[in-house]
């Protein structure tokens, strides 16, 4: 082989891959949390909204879908200030993930809305509860299970897709990589140390998410 | 409730009412009275309308013309009073819809504790005491996909009982269970018919009919047919297509 | 200072869109014969082909598309080979493809019933003729909603390039930014080019879809 292969140059920087790991994991968190939540509006909106607000959430969620991520951000930390939003490179990442989560979770989520029964809420209505009572205790939690699956493929697509928030300097795991390589030209080797914490935070994500689920809907399998 | 109300004031009362899916009429000048603590059985052919008429009693369907009176009061599109007539009004589906996610305890307590805003314990123990009565107590904290039809189907029933509501409404309770489940359901659906609770129920089970019914009525294409207590519906049936009805069903 | 006008922008930008089309182009002809080679393999020796193709489409669904793209920009030097932005990004975003095409190819060929491989199987066909009579006719008809939809991943994915220094249209964007300092109009039109695009192919995708469900709608 042409180049040497040396991880032990890398091994000295163990904090800081730690630190852009949580980074990462942390903004995954919040995008998933804030994401989720608006979803589940965004996708009542979708479902049983006045016309326009329908419309709304659809061009809103065709026109995150359908363009890239990065633009996304650069848009915002970029093109926002221009407008007289400023903000720093953390904020507009955790928007940027946020927004573009929640265009594919209002889809998911809807999905999820369709495939409850429409006995499930007349049951609920015939028992005199609040349609708002009906949405959230009957109709939300058999939604949310039926897509959780695709719920957490969606977050971790994220976390993902989140490495090109270091572009604008966002201190993640890809960004301690462009650090370290900086100092000691060990770019290759920092890079796939990288890939492969990327890598097993994905797969760990996965598989806690699956046990999580298969505790939280036990039992209810129709 | 009411103390005024005495015995034979009318519970419910359907005036020439009638319902539109875009152009199929569904309903046609649909009248009928139920007193207060009379059972009364409503069969047809599929599609006649009869599922449609109870549905529109507690407002899943919407009709168009004519008026729906719930202890007096008539149902309108404000949601205050839809929501209050639910309150009294039970209902018991085909299909169960008893809420997956939730235990059978749970499924009791939802609306107790929401809309009653009863305290937890005091549903609980309200939950109890109905699934004692549809005699599934010992299932309190399995989930409904765990139970067969006919004990979902109880505790559908049970469930609607906790809302102590002052109709029930039965929509074919029997039609989606296996043969050997339809007897515990119906002997439940007896027990509470001889406490003299107001009901409605859809049905095919003429047996059911027979014994607890005071009045049965038989709907066709969107009409009310016929109706008359059952000694007379089941010996002499005055209409043409009733007759032709009964002897379809004997001939299963 | 040169002053730019809208036009200017444009026509700088849609230049550039040329080559986001041809990466795109060229990584979804790639991808799909990688994803052939792959699913061949999977269902020809079914115990080496079937952990292979399971081990590289988590690897390649488990890390994120930068850094395939900063492995093999950076870490084929290391093994003596000149590679230029276009050539890494035609590389990485093939072999990305690769993994989502197969992902996505294997499911409709699962999708059809066990009954129609017993049905050839007991007819006495071969493998190839079982595949290409039976079961690919079939798993093709479900397959082209997915695999639209995922080229639009793919064409939103070109937009990496620009990092390793790709001249393709997120690029030319950065390029006018850094010249009229008007980011707002800049990264609008660039999203909106990336719209015309992408959204034709998402509504199509979408048409096909439908057509296929048996209720003939959602």
């Amino acid at each position: 082989m042409g180049g040497d292969f040396d991880l032990s140059a890398i091994a000295g920087y163990l904090g800081m891959f730690l630190q852009g790991a949580g980074v990462t994991l942390g903004l995954t968190a919040i995008a998933a949390t804030f994401g989720l939540l608006i979803s589940i509006g965004g996708a009542a909106t979708a479902r049983w909204g006045m016309r326009w607000a329908r419309a709304l959430v659809t061009a809103y969620v065709e026109l995150i879908r359908n363009t890239p991520f990065l633009v996304q951000l650069f848009f915002i930390f970029f093109g926002l200030p221009s407008l007289g939003l400023k903000m720093t490179a953390m904020t507009a990442a955790i928007i940027a993930m946020t927004i573009n989560l929640t265009a594919y979770t209002i889809e998911i989520m809807r999905a999820g809305i369709e495939s409850v029964p429409p006995g499930q809420r007349e049951a609920g209505l015939a028992l005199g509860l609040h349609p708002i009572w009906v949405f959230l205790s009957v109709i939300l939690p058999q939604a949310i299970a039926n897509v959780y699956p695709a719920l957490v493929s969606q977050i971790v697509i994220t976390m993902l897709e989140s490495a090109v928030v270091s572009q604008i300097a966002v201190m993640d795991l890809t960004h301690v990589a462009d650090l370290i390589q900086s100092r000691n030209y060990r770019t290759f080797e920092a890079y796939f140390v990288v890939a492969v914490i990327y890598l097993a935070m994905a797969i760990c994500l996965r598989r806690l998410a699956a046990k999580a689920g298969t505790r939280l809907f036990a039992g209810r399998a129709r | 409730m009411d103390p005024q109300i005495n015995k034979s004031a009318p519970m419910i009362e359907l005036r020439n009412v009638s319902k539109w899916y875009d152009s199929f009429q569904a309903l046609k000048d649909v009248s009928l009275t139920v007193n207060k603590g009379e059972r009364v059985v409503i069969c047809g052919p599929s599609g006649s309308g009869k599922s449609t008429a109870i549905r529109c009693i507690n407002r899943l369907e919407q009709h168009q013309s004519g008026e729906i009176l719930v202890e007096g009061v008539e149902l309108t599109a404000d949601f205050k009073n839809i929501e209050l007539i639910r309150r009294e009004v039970g209902m018991v589906f085909q299909q169960f819809n008893l809420f997956p996610h939730l235990t059978i305890l749970q499924n009791l307590t939802l609306a107790p504790r929401r809309v009653r805003k009863m305290p937890r314990a005091q549903a609980e123990e309200l939950a109890m005491r109905y699934l004692t009565r549809v005699r599934i107590a010992e299932q309190a904290h399995k989930y409904p996909a765990q139970l067969s039809g006919g004990q979902q189907q109880r505790v559908a029933i049970a469930r609607a009982l906790c809302m102590e509501p002052q109709v029930m409404l039965f929509d074919e309770p029997t039609s989606a269970l296996d043969p050997e489940m339809i007897k515990e359901v119906l002997d439940v659906m007896v027990e509470l018919a001889e406490e003299h609770m107001t009901m409605i129920c859809v049905t095919h089970e003429m047996g059911f009919a027979r014994t607890v019914a005071d009045r049965v009525v038989f709907m066709d294409h969107g009409q009310v047919v016929e109706v008359a207590p059952p000694a007379e519906f089941f010996a002499s049936p005055k209409n043409e297509r009733t007759r032709l009805f009964l002897g379809q069903l004997l001939k299963h | 200072m040169i002053e730019f006008s809208l036009a200017d922008i444009l026509s700088f930008l849609l230049l550039a869109t040329r080559w986001t089309l041809a990466l795109s182009a060229i990584a979804f002809l790639g991808g799909g014969i990688g994803a052939l080679l792959l699913l061949l393999l999977r269902y020809a020796r079914p115990r080496v082909g079937g952990r292979l193709m399971h081990l590289y489409v988590e690897l390649f669904q488990g890390t994120p598309l930068l850094l395939q793209l900063f492995l093999i920009f950076f870490g084929l030097p290391k093994l003596g080979l000149d590679v230029s932005p276009l050539l890494a990004a035609t590389i990485a975003l093939t072999l990305y493809a690769t993994a989502f095409l197969a992902e996505i190819w294997r499911g409709c060929v699962d999708a059809i019933p066990r009954g129609q491989w017993d049905a050839s199987a007991s007819l006495g066909m071969t493998f190839v003729q079982q595949m290409r009579d039976v079961i690919l006719p079939q798993a093709l008809k479900i397959a082209i909603p997915p695999t639209v939809g995922f080229l639009v991943q793919l064409v939103k994915s070109t937009a990496l390039a620009s990092i390793v220094g790709f001249h393709e249209l997120t690029k030319a964007g950065q390029v006018i930014n850094n010249a009229t300092f008007q980011p707002f109009i800049t990264y609008s039109i660039v999203a909106l080019i990336y719209f015309a695009i992408c959204y034709p192919l998402t509504h199509w995708s979408r048409r096909l879809e439908r057509r296929l469900s048996p209720t003939g709608h959602r």
